[in-house]
């Protein structure tokens, strides 16, 4: 099965109806577990230093919990609360495309206690922005995701590898 | 300046000019609004709503459980619910 290159196109998501319109970046993922998840849209979120999930996602895709690479307390949303990582695998699925066009990596995810956001996931530095280019235009509403070194290409910036996230003391 | 009107025009095109990107966005509105504070399954390649429950784990399990392909699930945030700007 041929998977369409890079760029993968995503069109912004509106939100609820409010004063004004409001766009969402957000691209399709699924996490895989001892099970694959069922697909959902992720939004990416660059302020984010880390990639979040639904604990119901972790039931959705078998990811087992019960003993957590580590665990952190996280400002969410005005709260605090313990977020347990575990190395899971995330597959990016191409806009337009069936289940079978993904593009699938390995990384630490974290699962909160509490999750009230619509979105499924949250996409952030460590684990998706160290994985590829990632371009927003507001006029545009995409997100454009490409190639990790492309941004090298695009404006030749020599940029050190991503540092491998190093182990925290458990709390 | 000038260089940079152009490219927000050509990026402007490359969007309004895919119907299918706007036509999914007035779909996932009216979904919005119908389907408020629910779990909803959106086509990928459409944007219609394949279906609605109110909770994630009913909604999966629908989906998996009826082989349904190419379908994105999120909750469908309601007017009422406070508009969400930052996680921290």
């Amino acid at each position: 099965m041929t998977i369409p290159a890079l760029p993968w196109r995503y069109p912004f998501q509106l939100d609820a109806p409010r004063q004004r319109q409001i766009l969402r970046p957000i691209v399709s993922a699924q996490l895989i577990g001892a099970d694959p998840s069922t697909p959902f849209k992720a939004l990416v979120d660059s302020g984010s230093e880390h990639v979040l999930a639904a604990p119901w996602l972790a039931s959705d895709a078998a990811v087992d919990l019960r003993n957590p690479k580590y665990s952190l307390r996280l400002g969410i949303g005005g709260e605090n609360p313990l977020v347990n990582f575990t190395d899971v695998r995330i597959r990016l699925l191409h806009p337009q495309g069936d289940d079978d066009h993904f593009i699938e990596w390995e990384t630490e995810v974290g699962f909160p206690e509490h999750w009230r956001a619509p979105w499924p996931m949250l996409l952030g530095q460590h684990g998706f922005f160290d994985k590829f280019t990632v371009s927003m235009h507001r006029d545009a509403a995409l997100t454009v995701i490409e190639e990790w070194g492309t941004f090298d290409q695009r404006f030749g910036i020599q940029f050190r590898e991503s540092d491998e996230h190093t182990r925290r003391n458990p709390q | 300046m000038r260089i940079r009107l152009q490219w927000t025009k050509r990026l402007r095109r490359l969007y309004f000019g895919r119907m299918s990107a706007r036509d999914e966005h007035m779909k996932m509105e009216q979904a919005f609004v119908e389907c408020a504070g629910q779990w909803v399954a959106v086509d990928r390649q459409t944007g219609d709503v394949i279906a609605a429950r109110s909770t994630p784990y009913d909604l999966s399990a629908y989906i998996k459980s009826a082989g349904i392909r190419s379908v994105d699930i999120v909750r469908a945030p309601s007017e009422q619910e406070p508009e969400m700007v930052g996680f921290g």
